[in-house]
């Protein structure tokens, strides 16, 4: 279904289109806002992707690769507004409080730790992140996705793993450290 | 006891949330905004990248038709003045020149109904228009076809498909039966639009019309695009070439009408 949607709206078809926006509308949000940390901006990246995905869609060449190539317009976007957001001083938010996260072996206080490492992260080791851990991509599916080698890939995730493991460590040693982790 | 726990399920953990739904407020505003958003031409797209590693290859073969041409009238010239005999091509209904093409080709200020006019294109580049999914051969079969003096060709988009309005004129009837076959086998074969054989046109000198499902792309080097309905009009005016040709639902009296104005042009 989605796929003769996708073709649809390729010929124009904003019928079509709309079904497709309403289709993969949650898949965008959800992306974005586990990168950008916000559920407003997440909104914004979601709908300023929506429009890219309409008015560049008749470029696409292989129907198949729709998802792999729309996750990529969205990234694209994040990163572009994250930059603008460092550029006049950083007001990202921890991830919503008010938002349903489902607490379950994970620690209140581990997940606090992993957002504010998380934040921490360019926008281009979030991406990979989000990429690998929530939407399982590989590796090389992410470098296809990215434009970017597999290596660029493997070493963004091992510096991204390493700052969130440096977070969470900085959690369970707040007396050694001087409590520096709060 | 963080150290101790499998940190890569940690952070699938992490990044699993739950499912989110997208606020309604910004996908109406995202439906909105497309409403005044033009998407980029859907028919151009495939013969971007293709025309411009094409550019230099034009720019010789221009170069190249221009001095065969010079050479041309040259001789004709001179074999006049010694009194020789006549050249016996057939002469089409009246002598087309290369400035006529503007006048056959529909303009960019004729677009169909639901259709905004994405493209026109003169000279080389016109000649590889026609091609479904290019290849080396396929590009060195249309780029050196023989007495090419000039093509032309407009293409629009929008609600009912995309719609391409070509033609191509050369230096004798020869020249352009020659050319009718090239494009006539790209049309049929499944490395091109795999339409098969095409049925009578009663159109022009001679000529076919094709309709059926062709995946966009076949048989080329890059990715292999979507299936669309194509429908075409193929066909000869002495040494002119021509063609009109639609994806999606276009419709086939449309089509047909289009491509009786081009004719009717042409005579």
């Amino acid at each position: 279904m989605e796929r003769y949607l996708v073709q649809r709206s390729q010929r124009g078809d904003r019928h079509a289109f709309a079904e497709l926006a309403a289709a993969i509308g949650d898949r965008l949000y959800g992306v974005a806002h586990r990168i950008m940390r916000d559920p407003e901006v997440a909104g914004d990246m979601a709908q300023q992707t929506l429009v890219k995905i309409w008015r560049d869609l008749p470029t696409l060449r292989d129907i198949d690769r729709f998802d792999a190539w729309s996750y990529r317009l969205l990234v694209n976007a994040c990163r572009d507004e994250m930059r603008r957001q460092r550029g006049s001083r950083n007001h990202l938010q921890l991830v919503d409080q008010d938002s349903p996260i489902p607490d379950v072996s994970l620690s209140i206080a581990d997940r606090d730790q992993l957002d504010r490492g998380f934040r921490h992260l360019s926008p281009e080791h979030r991406t990979v992140i989000i990429l690998q851990y929530y939407l399982d991509y590989s590796t090389a599916e992410i470098s296809t996705m990215l434009d970017v080698p597999v290596g660029t890939v493997r070493s963004r995730l091992h510096y991204a793993k390493r700052v969130l493991r440096a977070a969470l460590e900085a959690d369970a040693r707040p007396a050694i450290d001087g409590g520096r982790s709060a | 006891m963080t150290k101790q726990r499998d940190f890569e399920h940690l952070l699938r953990e992490w990044t699993d949330v739950g499912d989110e739904r997208l606020p309604d407020r910004y996908l109406r505003a995202a439906l909105h905004q497309i409403e005044s958003t033009r998407q980029r031409g859907a028919w151009s797209a495939p013969w971007e990248g293709l025309i411009m590693r094409l550019q230099p290859a034009a720019s010789i073969l221009a170069v190249a038709t221009v001095v065969i041409l010079a050479i041309g009238a040259y001789l004709a010239f001179s074999a006049n003045n010694i009194g020789g005999p006549p050249a016996l091509t057939p002469e089409p209904s009246r002598t087309i020149t290369a400035a006529d093409l503007a006048t056959i080709v529909l303009a960019d200020t004729e677009a169909p109904e639901g259709m905004r006019h994405d493209d026109t294109v003169n000279g080389v580049p016109a000649l590889i228009r026609p091609f479904n999914g290019v290849t080396d051969e396929d590009s060195a079969a249309a780029l050196t076809q023989a007495g090419f003096v000039e093509g032309r060709y407009a293409e629009f988009s929008g609600d009912p498909g995309a719609l391409l309005s070509w033609a191509a004129l050369f230096e004798t009837v020869e020249d352009a039966e020659r050319s009718l076959a090239l494009y006539e086998t790209e049309i049929e074969a499944d490395k091109g639009y795999g339409l098969g054989a095409g049925t009578d046109a009663d159109i022009g000198d001679e000529g076919a019309y094709f309709e059926g499902d062709s995946v966009l792309n076949a048989g080329g080097t890059g990715p292999v695009g979507p299936t669309v309905h194509t429908r075409v009009y193929l066909w000869r005016i002495g040494p002119l070439v021509l063609a009109a040709g639609s994806y999606g639902d276009f419709s086939a009296d449309d089509l047909r009408a289009v491509a009786e104005e081009m004719n009717a042009r042409a005579h």
